[in-house]
């Protein structure tokens, strides 16, 4: 994967990450 | 005997300080969350236009997590575009490779501040100001933004207050202040401040050590300088870490001398001690808040004395443990019968006077001590800057930092420190509630399943994220391959590394091969990018996940009626209370990670080679 490929998905990787915390935050919620 | 006076009169003098600046600082802290403050006409008009109304407890975290993902887009942004940003001349700071920026990223916007790179050579000053400061700034204030929500929900407040104003608060009326002051002490002492992007040469004490020029003459040394003072100021205050050079807090710089190391080490003490006071204030409970402040202060005070005991009492096992010609056996697969002959350090068995303690890596400048205080104060605070190379403490002396990480809740950071003690506080109530038989019950409120299943779910998050990529780094070749010391101690490396990640403290214990650099670079650490992604997200997730789910604990706990208090209701501002509160801390927080400190510190102190060989 070259620079542009890694660069794209480092990015996905943390906003995949905070929308992952939006749903935990839902599951805290049915506890 | 005179020579223990300065030893202990160094962390005694910052203890004391602290303690004394701590209590009117909680008091003007208290005042400002409370919003009893008159602010100025221009902050007036800022304020309304950031307040988007009252919010409740799942608005205000969801507010946390939007300002945070905005965060984490404008710090990738200002990283990739480093090399066509202003203030970089001849366009000598290219772009981090993508592993690298991720992970920078998410240390900067966790408040680990965890450095894969080294400040002085891989950032240009547009990025030291752009990112570095300003990312200091307001990813300290999120975590005292959160615990001002729980305060408020234990209040029995459905509505705690808005977010944005809140941060706003701990921004203009608290960092922006005491960093004045504080950065204003640091230009007074030596550190550099300006904008320009130049060097400083320096003559070596080894003359050719820089090389030689084509005339013959011994070449200087170049010291990048910059808006130094700004950026250690609120690296300290906001127990940040991040340093402007890869030495740190260790180079002279970034800290010139004994009175800007007192500073230093204040600075990163200031807030969190006087947020636990806070709390007690804002809840008009200040009597359990000492006991909660006593009880950190005593796990403090012994990170301290254990440190330098260990480190500045004892001398350095590599000099001192056996002769140098005695040789030992290192398994290892791939030698011959499947075991390596080993010598100590060519030094051993030199006559090197050792009655200052371990000298190795630590800056007698500031004091013999000086290196175990720091370390004990910058893992208790999460602070993470280092002023001397932790893996270069006594063997069993660096337990004292890891300890600090471990617990996370030694005062801590803002905010997020007291946030873990709370979770320690209500298992310790709902223990004591089981033995005597009573529903365990926490500001007159009972604690019922749910609050314990979040309370459990939130500090199992800590150890969770520390030694399952431990155990997966140690036993593959992303740890074994970046490791400079075999055996013990690099097992140590890695444990390190990431108990400072999910601790989001940020030092490192050094030694390990994590750096990749510019995205130009045809040879970097080859397990640099497993490292970067790994610790990123052990820092991303071990920020959010204690924080959210504390949240919601505090909003199921405060609506609940309070009970009326009577003569079998356990009391929270007792000594027994404090007895209790540490021994939770010290069972449940400090055992899960005994069997790590055996196969780590402890190993190597009781081993044959000390600092592996």
């Amino acid at each position: 994967m070259d620079v542009t490929g890694w660069m794209v998905a480092m990015f996905a990787l943390g906003i995949v990450s905070m929308a992952s915390f939006y749903a935990f935050l839902l599951a805290c919620e049915k506890v | 005997m005179m020579e223990a006076i300065p030893m202990w009169l160094l962390p005694a003098m910052t203890l004391v300080t602290a303690v004394l600046i701590s209590i009117p600082l909680s008091r003007y802290m208290a005042w400002i969350m409370d919003g009893k403050y008159r602010a100025p006409r221009v902050f007036r008009w800022f304020e309304k236009r950031l307040d988007s109304g009252p919010q409740d407890w799942k608005q205000y975290t969801v507010a946390i997590l939007v300002f945070s993902t905005a965060l984490f887009v404008y710090g990738f942004a200002v990283l990739a575009i480093q090399p066509i940003a202003p203030l970089n001349p001849d366009g000598k700071y290219g772009m981090l490779w993508p592993t690298t920026i991720f992970n920078t990223v998410t240390s900067f916007m966790t408040n680990t501040n965890l450095q894969h790179y080294s400040g002085d050579v891989h950032f240009s000053n547009f990025s030291q100001v752009f990112f570095c400061i300003l990312m200091q700034f307001v990813s300290a204030a999120i975590g005292l933004c959160a615990l001002t929500g729980i305060i408020r929900l234990f209040r029995g407040e459905k509505k705690i207050g808005n977010f944005f104003v809140d941060m706003w608060r701990v921004l203009i009326y608290m960092f922006v202040p005491v960093c004045l002051v504080i950065g204003t002490l640091f230009i007074q002492s030596g550190m550099p401040m300006t904008l320009e992007t130049t060097t400083v040469q320096a003559s070596t004490l080894e003359p050719s050590s820089m090389g030689t020029a084509d005339d013959g003459q011994a070449k200087p040394q170049n010291i990048r300088v910059g808006p130094v003072a700004a950026m250690i100021a609120i690296k300290q205050v906001g127990t940040n870490g991040g340093g402007f050079y890869g030495a740190n807090a260790a180079h002279p710089f970034e800290n010139p001398n004994a009175w800007s190391n007192f500073v230093t080490m204040l600075a990163m003490m200031l807030f969190p001690m006087s947020l636990v006071l806070m709390y007690g204030r804002m809840l008009q409970k200040l009597r359990h808040s000492v006991v909660i402040y006593g009880v950190m202060g005593v796990m403090l005070v012994g990170m301290i004395v254990f440190g330098i005991y260990w480190d500045t009492m004892q001398p350095n096992p590599g000099l001192t443990a056996h002769p140098a010609s005695e040789q030992f056996a290192l398994a290892n697969a791939s030698a011959e019968g499947g075991a390596q002959q080993v010598a100590l350090p060519a030094v051993a068995g030199l006559p090197v006077d050792q009655h200052l303690g371990n000298l190795e890596s630590h800056e007698l400048r500031f004091g013999t001590s000086a290196c175990p205080t720091f370390a004990a104060l910058t893992t208790a605070f999460t602070t993470g800057a280092v002023n001397c190379a932790h893996d270069s403490l006594n063997p069993v002396a660096g337990l004292s930092p890891m300890f600090g990480m471990w617990i996370n809740a030694v005062y801590g950071g803002k905010g997020v420190g007291m946030i873990n003690l709370l979770l320690f506080l209500i298992v310790g109530v709902f223990l004591a509630g089981q033995m005597v038989g009573r529903s365990p019950e926490y500001l007159g409120k009972k604690v019922g399943a749910r609050e314990m299943k979040l309370a459990m779910l939130a500090l199992l998050v800590h150890p969770i994220l520390i030694l399952m990529p431990t155990g997966i780094f140690a036993a593959t070749d992303w740890g074994i391959k970046s490791e400079s010391n075999p055996g013990a101690h690099g097992f140590s490396e890695i444990v390190y590394e990431f108990s400072s990640s999910s601790a989001n403290n940020g030092s490192g214990f050094e030694g390990l091969g994590d750096t990749w650099g510019f995205a130009a670079n045809t040879a970097p650490a080859p397990e640099s990018s497993p490292w970067d992604i790994a610790a990123g997200l052990v820092m991303l997730f071990s920020r959010y996940l204690p924080i959210i789910a504390p949240i919601a604990l505090a909003a199921g706990l405060g609506a609940k009626k309070a009970a009326p208090f009577t003569v079998g209701t356990m009391r929270d501002d007792t000594l027994t209370f404090g007895g209790l509160l540490l021994g939770t801390i010290l069972i449940i927080g400090a055992l899960l990670f005994l069997p790590v400190a055996a196969l780590g510190p402890l190993a190597e102190h009781l081993g044959p080679i000390p600092f592996g060989g």
